[in-house]
C-alpha cells in the first residue's frame, strides 16, 4: 500500500499552482461582479505544462492518470482559476476518448489545439425539459447550468431518442434561432455557468449504442472528483488565510488564534480538509485502478467536498469577523465558490442518496 | 500511488487470513473482554503470537518480526473480518512495550518484552487522576525515595484493564507541583505489590473495562524507574502518541463501521414514511462517508509511517473524527430501532445499538479530551498560539484544574 502523491506529483503540483497563481481567478471573479460584461477568461498561460490533454490518449500528448489531473485541479481550485479543467480536461477528454468515433476524435483534437471551445451539458432536473433527438436530427429540450458553458463553441449532450440515448455535438455560438444561451448573473462568475435552450438545433451524432452511457457516466463521475478536488484546493486555501489572519490579528492583546473559540473552529475545518483529501485521493485512484469503484467513491468525495468547503469558507468568514463580510475582502469568494459548487454535476444530497443506494443494494462495506 | 496491496503484502494477507481461519476456533471462542474470560482472552493472544500476529512492527531482537505498519493494519483488518476480539494486552503491546523499547533499561527489555507479546503478562497504563485527566501535568501521586528504592502514594483512575494487569507504567511526581510536567517521573509497578488495591468502575455502557487503583504506600525497587528520573513526561508522550495511533489511526472502527447499519437501514426502510426515509438515507450515507474517511485517513498516516515517519500529532485527526462520528453512528442505529430504542434490548434479546449509543461517548474521552486534540493540532500542525499559561501559584496548585496545559 502506498497512500501518498508521488515525487513527480507534488512538484507537478507546485508548478501548475505556480502557473495558476499567475491568472488568478480571484480578480476576475471580483470584476465580473462589478461589470457583468466581463469577458469570461479565455487565455491558458498554463497550456504548456499539458494539463488539458493529460487524459487524452499518449499519442495525443496525454497518457496521464486521473490522479495527476487531481493534483492539477487542487491548484486551480486553490486559486479559484477558470481553468476548463472539470468541464473539459476532465469530463469532455475522457468522454471523448471512450466515445472513441472518428467524429468525437474530430472534436477533441479541435478541443485540444483551441479551435473549439467543448464543455458537456447535462439535461435539466425537469422531465419535461429533457434533451430529445428527433428522427431529423435535431435536438430540442434545455441543459442544467453548464460549467464553463458562456465561453463554449461546442456543447455535448446525451439525448434521448426512440432508440435509445445517444451523444451529440451542437455548435452554440451560431446566431440561429434554435439556440438560445441564457446567462443571468452568476453567483460565482469563475464558473461561466449557463444555461441553454433548444429548439430545433442542428446536431452532430458522436456515438450511438450500447455503449454511450457507461462512457457518460464514467466522465461525469472524472469530473465529480476533479470538481472535488477543486473543492479541496479552495478548502485548503479558505483555511491558511483564516490561519494566517488568527496569528496577525490581535484582539483583547492576544492573537485570536489563541482562543480556542477561534482555535477549535480552525482545527475542525482543518480535519475536513484532511478527511476530504483521502476521499478524494481515493477517488481519483480508483478512476485509474479500479473502475467497479469510481461512482461510490466519486459520489462520497463529491458529498463531502461540498460540506467541507462550504465549512471552510464559513470559518473563513467567521475568523475575520466584519471584515470577512466586506465586498472588498476575498472570503466572499470562496462563500460563493461553496454555495455554487454543491449545486453542479448534481447537489450534494443525491450524491449522498447514491452512496446509499449503491451500499443497500451491493452491501458494500467501507 | 497504490492503495492495493503489494505482491508482498498479499501475499502476507493470504497466510495471515489462513492462519486466523486455522485457530479461529481459539480466537472467538470468547467476544469481548470481561474479567471472566481473560485466561481464554490472553490464551487467544498467545495462539496469534505463535503466528507471528503480535507485536509484527518491533524489532526481532525484542521477539517482535520487525515487520510494517501496513502489515499490523493487515493483520488489524483481517481480525476483524473474522470478528476476533481485540487483543487483551493491546495497552502492553501497543503503547507500554514501545516505552520500554525507547526509554527502558537492557534489564527491563530482557525481563518485560516477550511477555508483553505472547500475553503470559497483561499490562496497563496509571497515569489519569481524579484530578489530573487532559491536563496530565497536574498528577498528584508521589514518589518519595527511599535507601534503596521508591515509595509510591496517590490515586490513579480511568486505567484501563488494571483489574487483570500484572504490571501498570505509572507517571508519578518525584519533583515539586510546580515543575508540572518536568517534576514527573515514570515506573514500572507490579500490579500483585502490597498497597496496591484496584476497584473497577462501572461504565454507563453497564460493564467495567476500567478502573480506580490506589498506592498506598507501594514499595518500588530502584530498577522500577522507567527512563530517567524527571524525565517521566517524555515516556507519557511516547504512550500517548502511540496511543492517539492506536485509537485513531490503525483502521478499527470500535463499531462505527457501517456494516451493522447497512442492514438495519435496510430492515427499517419499509416501515418508514417517505420524508423519514429520505432522511435515514441521508445521514445513513453521511455516516458511511464518514466512516470511509476515517480509515482512508488511518491508511494515509499507516502509509506514511510505513515509509519512515513517526507516528504523530495526526493521529489527533483520526482520533477526533472517529469520536464524533461513533455518536452519529450510535444515534442513527438506536432511533433505526423505532419504539424499541428507549430500552435496553430488543425483544429478540438484542442490545448492539443500545450498547453502540452507550458506549460511543467514552471513545470521545479516551486518550484525551476532543477539547485537548482541537488543541493539540492547533498549535502543533497549525502553529496557533498556545492558550495563555497560568502563572503558577500556590493559590491554583491546591486546585490543578484550575491549569491548563494540554497534556
Amino acid at each position: 500500500m502506498k497512500f501518498s502523491l508521488s515525487d513527480d506529483q507534488i512538484e507537478f503540483g507546485k508548478v501548475a499552482g505556480q502557473a495558476f497563481a499567475k491568472r488568478s481567478g480571484l480578480e476576475y471573479a471580483r470584476g465580473a461582479l462589478d461589470d457583468s460584461d466581463l469577458p469570461f477568461p479565455t487565455g491558458e498561460p498554463w497550456a504548456s505544462l499539458g494539463v488539458m490533454e493529460l487524459l487524452a490518449d499518449e499519442s495525443r500528448g496525454g497518457g496521464g492518470t486521473v490522479l495527476d489531473l487531481v493534483v492539477v485541479a487542487e491548484q486551480s481550485g486553490k486559486h479559484l482559476t477558470p481553468a476548463r479543467l472539470v468541464s473539459f480536461a476532465g469530463r469532455a477528454v475522457t468522454l471523448l476518448e471512450a466515445l472513441g468515433s472518428p467524429e468525437a476524435v474530430t472534436l477533441l483534437e479541435a478541443g485540444l489545439n483551441g479551435g473549439r471551445t467543448v464543455a458537456v451539458a447535462d439535461s435539466t432536473r425537469d422531465s419535461a425539459d429533457r434533451l430529445r433527438l428527433d428522427p431529423s436530427g435535431a435536438v430540442h429540450g434545455r441543459t442544467a447550468p453548464v460549467l464553463d458553458g458562456v465561453a463554449a463553441t461546442d456543447l455535448i449532450v446525451l439525448a434521448e431518442t426512440d432508440t435509445g440515448p445517444v451523444v451529440v455535438a451542437v455548435e452554440v455560438t451560431s446566431s440561429s434561432p434554435a439556440v438560445r444561451r441564457v446567462d443571468p448573473k452568476p453567483l460565482d462568475a469563475t464558473r461561466g455557468l449557463a444555461v441553454f435552450e433548444f429548439r430545433g438545433a442542428a446536431a452532430h451524432v458522436l456515438s450511438a449504442g450500447a455503449s454511450v452511457v457507461p462512457a457518460w457516466d464514467r466522465a461525469k463521475n472524472v469530473a465529480l472528483v476533479l470538481l472535488a478536488a477543486e473543492d479541496l484546493g479552495a478548502a485548503t486555501q479558505a483555511n491558511e488565510l483564516a490561519r494566517a489572519y488568527a496569528l496577525t490579528r490581535q484582539s483583547f492583546n492576544r492573537q485570536i488564534g489563541s482562543f480556542q473559540a477561534v482555535k477549535h473552529a480552525l482545527v475542525e475545518a482543518y480535519v475536513g480538509e484532511e478527511q476530504l483529501r483521502s476521499l478524494v485521493w481515493l477517488a481519483a485512484w480508483s478512476a485509474d485502478a479500479q473502475p467497479e469503484s469510481l461512482r461510490l467513491y466519486a459520489a462520497s468525495a463529491a458529498a463531502y467536498a461540498a460540506d467541507v468547503l462550504n465549512r471552510s469558507a464559513q470559518t473563513l468568514i467567521h475568523t475575520h469577523g466584519g471584515v470577512g463580510f466586506t465586498w472588498e475582502h476575498d472570503a466572499h469568494l470562496y462563500w460563493r465558490r461553496a454555495q455554487v459548487d454543491k449545486e453542479l454535476l448534481g447537489s450534494a444530497g443525491s450524491h449522498r442518496r447514491t452512496v446509499a443506494s449503491l451500499n443497500l443494494d451491493l452491501e458494500l462495506t467501507p | 500511488m497504490d492503495i492495493s496491496d503489494s505482491p508482498e503484502e498479499s501475499t502476507f494477507r493470504v497466510t495471515v487470513r489462513q492462519f486466523i481461519e486455522d485457530n479461529l476456533h481459539s480466537l472467538v471462542s470468547s467476544r469481548g473482554a470481561s474479567a471472566d474470560n481473560v485466561d481464554t482472552l490472553k490464551h487467544a493472544q498467545s495462539v496469534l503470537y505463535s503466528g507471528g500476529l503480535v507485536g509484527v512492527t518491533w524489532p526481532k531482537e525484542y521477539g517482535g518480526a520487525g515487520g510494517t505498519v501496513v502489515q499490523q493494519l493487515i493483520i488489524n483488518e483481517e481480525l476483524d473480518r473474522a470478528q476476533a476480539p481485540r487483543l487483551i494486552g493491546w495497552m502492553g503491546v501497543g503503547l507500554c512495550g514501545p516505552a520500554i523499547i525507547t526509554h527502558g533499561t537492557g534489564e527491563q527489555k530482557s525481563r518485560y518484552l516477550t511477555n508483553i507479546l505472547t500475553g503470559e503478562e497483561i499490562w496497563c497504563q496509571l497515569f489519569s487522576e481524579p484530578g489530573a485527566g487532559s491536563d496530565l501535568a497536574a498528577v498528584a501521586t508521589k514518589a518519595v525515595p527511599t535507601e534503596d528504592g521508591w515509595v509510591l502514594r496517590g490515586q490513579k483512575v480511568w486505567n484501563t484493564g488494571a483489574h487483570w494487569s500484572d504490571y501498570g507504567v505509572a507517571l508519578a511526581r518525584t519533583g515539586s507541583p510546580e515543575d508540572r510536567h518536568r517534576g514527573l517521573t515514570a515506573f514500572v509497578v507490579d500490579m500483585s505489590a502490597p498497597g496496591v488495591t484496584v476497584r473497577p468502575l462501572r461504565e454507563m455502557t453497564g460493564h467495567a473495562a476500567f478502573n480506580e487503583v490506589f498506592l498506598e504506600d507501594v514499595e518500588l525497587p530502584a530498577n522500577a524507574v522507567l527512563g530517567e528520573v524527571g524525565q517521566g513526561w517524555a515516556v507519557a508522550l511516547t504512550m500517548l502518541m502511540n496511543e492517539r495511533f492506536v485509537v485513531g489511526g490503525d483502521g478499527s472502527t470500535y463499531g462505527a463501521g457501517p456494516g451493522a447499519l447497512t442492514s438495519e437501514v435496510r430492515k427499517a426502510l419499509p416501515q418508514l414514511s417517505e420524508s423519514s426515509r429520505e432522511l435515514v438515507l441521508q445521514e445513513y450515507a453521511a455516516c458511511w462517508i464518514e466512516a470511509l474517511a476515517c480509515r482512508m485517513t488511518g491508511n494515509r498516516l499507516i502509509s506514511r509511517v510505513s515509509q519512515g515517519g513517526e507516528p504523530g500529532p495526526e493521529g489527533s485527526v483520526g482520533k477526533l473524527a472517529l469520536g464524533a462520528l461513533l455518536k452519529r453512528v450510535g444515534s442513527l442505529g438506536l432511533s433505526l430501532q423505532g419504539e424499541t430504542a428507549v430500552f435496553a434490548a430488543a425483544p429478540d434479546g438484542t442490545n448492539h445499538w443500545q450498547n453502540v449509543a452507550m458506549f460511543a461517548p467514552g471513545l470521545s474521552l479516551a486518550g484525551g479530551t476532543p477539547e485537548v486534540m482541537k488543541n493539540i493540532l492547533g498549535e502543533r500542525i497549525l502553529g496557533l498560539p498556545p492558550e495563555p499559561r497560568v502563572t503558577a501559584s500556590p493559590a491554583l496548585t491546591t486546585s490543578p484544574t484550575a491549569s491548563r496545559d494540554g497534556a
